[in-house]
């Protein structure tokens, strides 16, 4: 017998240039209990062919989708939202806002501060008095600066801030 | 939710605690560092009493007057009995050696250190370091608003 036909065939239908009648005269010819040798190898794809095309829903796939889809529908509840839940987002944005403003103003803050600020920063509620008269202050405060004085004349002469100290 | 609150909560009280803290002066700094386990005495001026002093110097003493005016407190920090007190200078000069971008050396003799601490165009705090390396130790801390001409007042008194 002479195979050229389906040979032919074949080489077409790797080309995808077969015509569904062409198509159908192949997988009838591998539908054969017997096919010669040389094409039995390409068989096996038509039989694949074949009995995938037969394959479909079974009787109860309606039911059984049907009946999953009645069930998602009872798992679904309409839940009541209270107003501090409804307003969470908000609430959310307002607090990342807020750090978001603290921290620029602390930075904001420490940059000026360290830049343009000047004159005395101690604080007056650090400080608590040994001394319960004035008067009593004013000669305390006398001799320290009389001690300072004897300080600062001491360190000119052996400083080389002399200059600054007698404010020539 | 209530992380995020409490987060905030937390940040803002950090920031007003931050901009409530104010600075602390050279010799107070020392008397809570060493103030207890060396027997330390502190005598404070504090800004309150400083302003009741000068108008008790009257017109007699002009120079007096005029680096007074310029003093908001004076803190003399001395040992409380006549005993060694080795290496109190040395912590001292220590501590101002540790904040030197707050204090910068102003004079140095064999038993005086001086330090300043400037903000702006005033001398906000006045540090001399007194002592032998065992005895007659002191530290003087007096703040202000003072200007060059402070010291040169201070001269003439």
């Amino acid at each position: 017998m002479d195979y050229k036909y389906i040979e032919q065939l074949l080489e077409r239908y790797w080309d995808c240039e077969t015509s569904v009648e062409e198509e159908r005269i192949l997988r009838d010819f591998f539908a054969q209990a017997e096919v010669p040798a040389h094409l039995a190898v390409h068989k096996s794809l038509f039989d694949y062919q074949r009995a995938e095309a037969t394959v479909g829903l079974s009787d109860d796939f309606d039911a059984r989708v049907l009946a999953q889809v009645e069930q998602t529908e009872t798992a679904v509840r309409a839940r009541r939202l209270t107003l501090s839940r409804r307003l969470r987002p908000l609430f959310r944005a307002a607090a990342a806002v807020a750090i978001v403003s603290l921290l620029g103003m602390a930075a904001q803050h420490s940059f000026k501060r360290s830049a343009t600020s000047e004159g005395w920063d101690y604080s007056v509620a650090g400080y608590s008095d040994s001394y319960s008269t004035p008067q009593a202050a004013l000669d305390s405060c006398i001799k320290v600066l009389e001690f300072v004085q004897d300080g600062l004349k001491t360190a000119v002469v052996d400083s080389a801030h002399s200059s600054k100290i007698s404010g020539k | 939710m209530r992380k995020t609150v409490v987060l905030t909560l937390l940040l803002w009280i950090t920031a007003m605690a931050a901009q409530a803290q104010r600075e602390q002066d050279f010799a107070s700094r020392f008397m809570g560092l060493y103030g207890e386990e060396a027997a330390l005495s502190c005598h404070t001026v504090s800004p309150s009493m400083m302003g009741r002093i000068v108008p008790l110097t009257g017109d007699s003493l002009p120079a007096l007057r005029q680096v007074l005016s310029q003093i908001k407190s004076i803190r003399v920090v001395m040992p409380t009995a006549e005993t060694e007190m080795p290496n109190l200078k040395d912590k001292a000069c220590q501590l101002a050696l540790d904040n030197r971008r707050r204090y910068k050396p102003y004079a140095e003799t064999e038993e005086r250190s001086i330090y300043l601490r400037k903000r702006g165009k005033y001398v906000v705090e006045f540090v001399m370091i007194a002592g032998k390396p065992t005895s007659g130790f002191a530290v003087v801390s007096i703040t202000g608003n003072m200007t060059e001409d402070f010291f040169s007042e201070l001269m003439k008194i």
